[in-house]
């Protein structure tokens, strides 16, 4: 297929133009700092040469300081863990609530707004109130568990290496839930209930209908909700920061804490700019599998 | 008429040149540092400024944690202030950056020398040979305790711990149900390495031989105070002021490491201050910070500014309301405000405190060793495996 500038109507050159205030925008934004972080993470760049007019390129070396540093393997096995843990109980319990709330009762759709509070606390908030819940001393989860007769006295959740991530995660997980809910609620309500009706007049009890109707037909819901899932919680920051730190211990340093260290705590910026693009590839990787995944929906010609 | 009232505007108008060219002749500079608002700090700059009017210093207050990120992006975005206070451990980073001016040869010029500052402070301006800034406030370590409680456990409160197994049995001796024998600080900052090195200098060794057995030695020191509850299990997180000082005042522990800066809240204890325990020598960890000026910036004004706050009154005063000891060892050891028995100690521990470094990658150095200590004291790691791990982070540093 060969492209034809000549064949490009003024129509259509008048419309180049109208996108063109956003382009620049784009590229000034998000293409420009990506392209700088990227050559930052193959130059000499710390205290001692920040200030000299030329970097020193690397190559590699900057990833395979990052990578063979102790703290990296750490970093990324917390990173996985709070991601796909968090992501667990984000989407099956939003799953629930979206279930839950399918059926119409009273109030349905008020209770259903407030559930969104949780994502529009800022995430320092979050931090803070988390907190004051976790505490070892006066935290009303301790409270809550010994109760249940779960523990019998109280956890020093965010003091101790190897329940802070549990923590963390808790936090995290309470935020979630709507975002899941509501992108599995909206798929919900698309699958059209003549279906259901239908199963239902051939014997199919609700757990069979879930299985081979729901499901399937809520695919692609499902799989953006886990990937853009994924993609935001393997990034979160400010919210493991402002509750630990990335303590006690780096048990809840993940990644982009990790970078963070490097750049602004060490002043290591060719380092921590390597560190956040370790974190993009695992993200292109993850991308790169959702697009394979919804390939397979697509109806062949 | 009108010739009048061309008169009357020209008049004014010489006048409004006169008063605005006045204030253009008053210099301003402007300071950055982490000292906290209400500190005496800033009463000291207002007198400077009402003393004469060639000069106007201007403090900007950056919270600790938020300092040298800021100076760092105003390095880079060349809009930095005329002067700055440093914290001692840091001066060396910015200084190799290349932000700092030299001023040795002002130095020459000046009525003090090196000499005439106490050791450690003086070198943690400096880096190969030539110096980089002056030390403003300096402090140390010192070992506080409570006479009364000293007494209730028939302990001698003029003969305190002069060895770490005098002190480790006196901790023993003091731990009863509702208060710790000791209280120190180990917490994943820069204040835990703070209190954790002398323990390691008392034995001898410093942070280049951390897989040394006698660096294990000083960490299992404080590990077998955790383990036998002589210190808190919260110390890994309680910092020098708002945890150990307050758990010391609140009668909470019976002796506690920590600076001269608690001296003015001490609350209502009967307290007395002794030196840290020696071992293979004396030594205790140097704190303070420095002024360090800004390349290409007003150094001539600032300097006006100097010579005020290095005269022997100002300076004793300054540091006296701030809680700390002057710089100068002639103010130091002449000073009424130190002759007393607690001054007198943090006097005489100074000659044995030491500067953190100077190293330009310090902050990673801190990191590896507060990690090992957390590690070895939360039970993660042998205090071997801590020490041998920190190690191997802090050798292709200070290659």
């Amino acid at each position: 297929m060969k492209i034809n500038i000549k064949f490009i109507t003024k129509g259509e050159r008048v419309g180049y133009l109208y996108i063109l205030p956003a382009f620049i925008y784009i590229v000034l934004v998000m293409i420009y700092p990506l392209a700088f972080n990227l050559i930052l993470s193959f130059q000499e760049v710390n205290m001692m040469t920040l200030m000299k007019p030329t970097k020193a390129l690397i190559g590699l070396e900057n990833y395979k300081r990052v990578i063979t540093s102790f703290i990296f393997p750490i970093s990324l096995k917390n990173s996985f863990i709070f991601t796909i843990g968090c992501i667990f109980f984000q989407f099956t319990i939003g799953f629930a609530f979206a279930l839950l709330f399918s059926l119409s009762f009273p109030m349905a759709s008020h209770l259903r707004g407030s559930l969104l509070i949780t994502l529009m606390v800022p995430q320092v908030v979050v931090s803070i109130l988390f907190k004051w819940l976790l505490s070892g001393d006066y935290g009303l989860i301790n409270e809550l568990l010994i109760k249940l007769h779960f523990i019998k006295e109280g956890l020093a959740w965010l003091a101790d290496p190897k329940t802070a991530l549990a923590g963390v995660m808790l936090a995290n997980i309470w935020i979630g839930i709507p975002f899941n809910m509501m992108i599995l609620a909206s798929g919900l309500t698309a699958i059209p209930p003549d279906i259901y009706e239908a199963a239902a007049v051939d014997g199919a009890g609700p757990l069979r209908r879930f299985i081979y109707l729901t499901l399937p037909l809520l695919r692609p819901s499902i799989l953006i909700v886990l990937t853009l899932g994924f993609i935001y919680t393997f990034r979160i920051f400010g919210l493991i920061y402002a509750m630990t730190g990335g303590g006690p211990i780096d048990s809840t340093t993940v990644l982009p804490i990790l970078a963070y260290k490097l750049s602004f705590l060490f002043f290591e910026f060719g380092q921590g700019a390597a560190a956040t693009n370790i974190l993009l590839i695992v993200l292109f990787i993850i991308i790169a599998v959702y697009l394979i995944l919804i390939a397979k929906e697509e109806p062949r010609e | 008429m009108k010739k009048k009232r061309g008169c009357v505007g020209f008049f004014l108008g010489i006048m409004l040149i006169l008063l605005v060219s006045g204030a253009y002749a008053l210099e301003r500079v402007e300071m950055w540092s982490y000292v906290p608002e209400g500190n005496y700090l800033y009463t000291a700059i207002d007198l400077f400024n009402k003393s004469q009017n060639k000069v106007k210093v201007v403090a900007k207050h950056i919270p600790f944690g938020e300092l040298k990120r800021q100076v760092t992006v105003a390095i880079v975005g060349k809009n930095t202030p005329d002067f700055m206070m440093i914290d001692n451990p840091d001066h060396a980073s910015f200084t190799v950056m290349g932000a700092y001016a030299d001023i040795t040869d002002r130095i020459a010029k000046w009525e003090y020398s090196g000499e005439d500052f106490f050791p450690g402070p003086w070198r943690s301006t400096m880096w190969e040979g030539r110096v980089y800034g002056i030390p403003i406030e300096t402090n140390t370590l010192a070992l506080f305790y409570n006479v009364d409680m000293f007494r209730g456990a028939a302990l001698d409160p003029n003969k305190p711990p002069t060895t770490w197994e005098e002190l480790t049995s006196y901790a023993a001796k003091l731990t009863k149900p509702g208060v710790y024998g000791l209280s120190v600080c180990a917490v994943a900052t820069e204040e835990g390495t703070f209190q954790w090195l002398p323990f390691l200098w008392q034995n001898g060794v410093d942070i280049d031989e951390l897989d040394n057995p006698k660096a294990v030695e000083a960490l299992e020191l404080w590990v077998n105070w955790i383990k036998k509850g002589y210190v808190s299990k919260e110390i890994v997180s309680m910092d020098q002021w708002s945890g150990v000082r307050v758990q010391f005042v609140n009668k909470g522990a019976a002796m506690m490491v920590n600076g001269p800066w608690c001296l003015p809240a001490m609350g209502d204890v009967n307290f007395k201050v002794a030196l840290l325990p020696g071992r293979v020598a004396k030594a205790s960890a140097m704190g303070g910070v420095n002024f360090a000026f800004f390349k290409g910036k007003n150094i001539d004004a600032v300097w006006e500014f100097m010579k005020w706050v290095y005269q022997p009154e100002n300076l004793e005063t300054l540091a006296y309301k701030w809680g700390c000891l002057p710089v100068l060892k002639k103010v130091a050891e002449t000073s009424p405000y130190w002759r007393d028995p607690v001054g007198q100690v943090f006097v005489e521990q100074m000659k044995y405190a030491r500067p953190r470094g100077p190293h330009p990658r310090w902050p990673q150095i801190s990191d590896a060793v507060y990690t090992a200590l957390q590690e070895a004291l939360l039970g993660a790691k042998t205090s071997e495996q801590a020490l041998k791990d920190a190690a191997k982070k802090i050798e292709p540093l200070i290659k």
